[in-house]
């Protein structure tokens, strides 16, 4: 199970605005038919930080491992889609998998 | 010093040469069929050597092509085209495959496939070789090998059109959309650069319409020589779970590109490349070491609760010391706390638990307590770990009663979630679980006192009026009842929970009066019942229970009423069904059942047929929904009607559910014969064997027929084995083993089956005590056949009390025994009742003294 601040994008001290706007944000990116996985992840996280209620049982209790996706989207999240670089592209069409 | 290589030998032992050909031939074919090449290739030589034939030469082909595509995927990029050449050299007219080609090409030796495009026997080339031979020059001139279009005609359609394919590559890098699309007009569909189009519109198309660049996508070939572009883009097309398994599978140029599409940032990458040098699933010691690496960038805080949360789940029972050893944070001592609260299982010590997170509450009530202004979440948080002990180990469930004893864990499970509402008033659900936990026990007072302080907050609740419904009808405050039911209503008009617990309460009042034998009174709480019954069947069942009331009055004109009824039903074809329906609304009322038979003049009934058996087992089941158990007279009634059961006409659904029912009834001789006819057609299901036990047994197995025990021992291994872990357990708490005070172990029961002779040829005991002391205890009882279960056992008391203290218990035994009856049956000890439900709590002073005493067994 992913870290839900980072599934929303949410930092730590969030609220209950802030994560319905989250949640809200990253179901219209995000619906079902594009990425059920991911979508259902989004649900999950925010039925873990719905209220604040919900926020400090998860500081409390949650034991979850982080991921290797939750470490790398606390450390570098993903950004805005690019194209690559003509070298690289190039040498994918020369064989070099 | 370098060994010389042994050469591998061909599956089959190099006996090829001597089979006869029909079978080399199979031989051949299956290889090729298994993707075996290289046995393919072995005997496929073999058989073109006995006989040039045009059908073996093809196999040979396909088999040098699968072994080439193999030493390809593996690197081996001129080791596969030595194969090519091998396959090309099968004969002149052999078309180059695509493959072949674009190792050539691959490996700077384009000079090859630009002649067969432009050599004297171009025109002999298939079109669709030529067109695959085509695309391969084309992606590799795109690929910035451009010094190819010079071996190559003007009007060749690799030269023509490679100036806009590679004008199009520019314009997409370098993001000019419009120079893109102008390229991409430029390239007719027919171009060898087709698939390139295709791939750069998908591109175009795939952070605004996925749907439509993954359709884009699957035009293109997966043997096009732009595949591994298509593979990029499919890639970055990928869930983000789904992206990291294929990702790991991929090249490094391949996913290279694929992040940069997805908007990975270079960070992401290398942490992404560093990450995948890890395991599959990276074990909690390599990824806090990551984390430690990478503390800067994670942030502090972040990598210390993920170590926390790591250590849980790290193989070590000591959380702190493993941090310490892998070098992670030092916890605090609220972290040192929770860490404790976390690995402990309520299901393993549901006082431990407790305790340690009623531990982690108190200190942050000293944090809450020396801060000058403590924040108000810390409030909450203390609620929390005030109420995780129960809420962890479902300390207060719905069918926890109050012990009383203000050291059982219930109750201070109950003194904590209370004093949790001091910090978190605003928690509605505790409110409701305690009023629930008070009434179970009727403490009323207490109860009242927490929906006093809930419907203070939230006043029309409609879960607090129904507690306040409930609490009233407890009291036997049935106007008050009432009023809170209507307040119900009018808020939610359909509540039928509420009207059939006001029904509920009205007949029990009812029962009360005809027990006062004040049957005015309970004539008026029936017709209150009457008037909130909100379904017909409910109504029905009131107004049988009226005129049952008035037949115990001896009030003539109802009796006879009834009992033409009755008459009209049974000639119609009523059965035990409808007698059961009588006795029920009888036990009900708490009348007789003896009496109004005599007065209704009924016979004792009688079981039609298999839909009257069905329908009475659903009647007594609803009744039991409903807490109502069947009365003595009406079990009588029961027992009396089931023997001729037709239990064989149940599906084995309607078995189970029958023996179920029948056991919560306490009918143990219709459930062990429901059972035992279940066992005919369904011999040794381990959940009939466990019904007929049970039933058999009703007091507790009484060791007297150790055939019995060892079946249902089997049962049990049956069960393990079928995977049916809920049957397995409820075997598990029927069967008798080894502990404190409970049932007594089955210790050796010798002779085992089959053990017969192996127990003769010892009679004399010594003889066992010895071969104990050289071979061991598990040893003799192999020897002696005992099962795998009692063995189980007899290793579990060894574990427990020792070897030498089990190996004097079954001296002693074997002692007794043989003065006996030598390998015979051992003494009976008293029938037990099984060990059933949930194990009470143990008080808070035993905890400590249990901690270091070997559990002492009570064998004799």
């Amino acid at each position: 199970m992913r870290d839900p601040y980072l599934v929303l994008g949410l930092d730590p001290d969030a609220d209950d605005s802030a994560v319905e706007r989250a949640y809200l944000e990253a179901v219209k990116h995000c619906p079902p038919e594009r990425d059920a996985a991911r979508f259902s992840a989004i649900r999950t996280a925010y039925e873990q930080l719905r209220t604040v209620r919900d926020r400090a049982a998860f500081a409390l209790f949650d034991t979850t491992p982080p991921t290797p996706a939750d470490v790398l989207d606390k450390a570098a999240p993903v950004g805005a889609p690019g194209r690559p670089e003509r070298a690289l592209i190039e040498a994918l069409l020369r064989g070099e998998s | 010093m370098s060994k010389k290589q042994k050469r591998r030998k061909p599956r089959g032992g190099g006996q090829q040469h001597e089979q006869a050909t029909p079978a080399l031939e199979r031989r051949a074919r299956e290889a090729l069929a298994a993707e075996h090449w290289r046995d393919a290739i072995a005997a496929y030589k073999d058989l073109v050597k006995r006989e040039d034939r045009a059908d073996w030469r093809q196999g040979l082909a396909d088999a040098y092509a699968g072994r080439a595509g193999e030493l390809t995927a593996k690197g081996m990029l001129k080791e596969a085209l030595a194969i090519w050449e091998n396959r090309a050299a099968l004969g002149p007219k052999r078309a180059m495959a695509p493959e072949h080609a674009a190792l050539l090409i691959r490996l700077g030796r384009p000079a090859a496939v630009v002649d067969l495009l432009t050599g004297g026997t171009a025109d002999e080339l298939p079109k669709a070789q030529r067109e695959a031979i085509r695309a391969q020059l084309a992606a590799r001139v795109l690929g910035g090998d451009v010094g190819l279009l010079e071996h190559l005609p003007v009007d060749e359609p690799v030269r023509r059109h490679a100036q806009a394919a590679t004008a199009a590559l520019a314009a997409y890098c370098e993001g000019d959309d419009a120079a893109l699309q102008a390229a991409l007009a430029d390239i007719p569909f027919r171009s060898p650069y087709r698939d390139w189009v295709q791939i750069l519109k998908a591109l175009l198309r795939h952070v605004q319409a996925p749907a439509e660049a993954q359709s884009l996508l699957q035009r293109v070939d997966d043997d096009s020589a732009f595949a591994p572009m298509k593979r990029a883009a499919t890639l970055s097309l990928m869930p983000e779970t789904a992206f990291l398994d294929a990702a790991a599978d991929a090249g490094p140029t391949l996913v290279r590109v694929a992040c940069v599409l997805r908007g990975w940032p270079p960070a992401r990458i290398a942490l992404w490349e560093e990450l995948a040098r890890l395991e599959n699933d990276p074990s909690p010691t390599a990824l806090i070491r990551l984390l430690q690496r990478h503390r800067q960038v994670l942030g502090d805080d972040w990598v210390r609760r993920k170590s926390l949360s790591l250590a849980v789940h790290a193989d070590s029972d000591d959380p702190e010391h493993w941090l310490y050893h892998v070098g992670g944070p030092e916890p605090d001592e609220l972290e040192s706390a929770l860490l404790e609260a976390w690995t402990i299982s309520p299901r393993d010590d549901a006082w431990d638990a407790l305790d340690s997170w009623h531990r982690c509450a108190e200190l942050l009530e000293q944090r809450w307590r020396t801060s000058k202004a403590p924040d108000p979440e810390l409030a909450l948080h203390i609620a929390l770990l005030l109420r995780r002990g129960d809420a962890e180990g479902d300390i207060l469930a719905p069918q926890v009663t109050p012990s009383g004893d203000p050291d059982d864990f219930d109750s201070i499970a109950a003194e904590q979630l209370e004093a949790s509402l001091s910090w978190d008033p605003d928690d509605r659900a505790t409110y409701l679980r305690l009023i629930g936990y008070y009434r179970r026990g009727r403490w009323l007072k207490n109860a009242r006192r927490l929906l006093e302080q809930a419907q203070s907050r939230w006043p029309r609740d409609m879960a607090l009026l129904e507690a306040a419904m409930d609490i009233a009808l407890d009291a036997g405050s049935f106007k008050k009842a009432a009023t809170l039911a209507r307040q119900i209503l009018a808020i939610d008009p359909i509540n039928s929970a509420v009207r059939g617990r006001l029904v509920k309460a009205h007949l029990a009042h009812a029962r009360k009066q005809v027990a006062k034998a004040r049957t005015d009174l309970a004539r008026k709480e029936l017709a209150t019942a009457h008037g909130w019954a909100g379904d017909e069947h409910t109504r029905e069942r009131v107004a049988l229970a009226t005129s049952l009331l008035a037949v115990s009055d001896a009030d003539a004109a109802d009796t006879r009423t009834l009992r033409e009824q009755i008459q009209a039903q049974l000639k119609q074809g009523a059965g035990l069904a409808m007698r059961l329906e009588l006795a029920m609304a009888a036990d009900g009322l708490g009348l007789s059942l003896g009496t109004l038979n005599r007065r209704l003049q009924l016979k004792k009934p009688t079981l039609r047929d298999r839909d009257d058996l069905v329908a009475s087992l659903a009647r007594l089941r609803a009744a039991l929904d409903e807490d109502q158990e069947p009365s003595t007279e009406t079990a009588q009634m029961l027992e009396g009607a089931l023997p001729k059961a037709p239990w064989s006409a149940l599906s084995r659904t309607e078995l189970e559910t029958a023996c179920d029912t029948l056991k919560r009834s306490r009918l143990h001789k219709a459930r062990q014969q429901a059972a035992t006819t279940a066992l005919k057609r369904w011999p040794g299901e381990p959940i009939f064997e466990l019904h007929r036990f049970e039933a058999k047994y009703p007091r507790g197995f009484d060791f007297r027929a150790m055939k019995d025990l060892w079946t249902l021992e089997q049962a049990l291994e049956r069960a393990h084995d079928n995977g049916d872990t809920r049957t397995a357990m409820r075997i598990q708490e029927v069967l008798p083993g080894p502990g404190f005070g409970g049932a007594p172990p089955s210790l050796p029961p010798m002779p085992f089956p089959g053990a017969g002779n192996a127990a003769d040829d010892m009679a004399v005991p010594e003889h066992v005590i010895d071969l104990m002391r050289i071979l061991g205890i598990k040893k003799v009882l192999e020897i002696l056949g005992a099962p795998p279960e009692v063995i189980r056992q007899v290793r579990d008391i060894e574990r427990q009390l020792g070897e030498d203290a089990a190996h004097d218990m079954l001296v002693d035994l074997l002692d007794q025994g043989a003065d006996l009856d030598p390998f015979g049956n051992w003494p009976a000890p008293d029938p037990e009742p099984p060990q059933r439900g949930r194990p009470r709590g143990r008080r808070r002073d035993d905890a400590d003294d249990d901690d270091d005493m070997p559990e002492q067994l009570d064998l004799f």
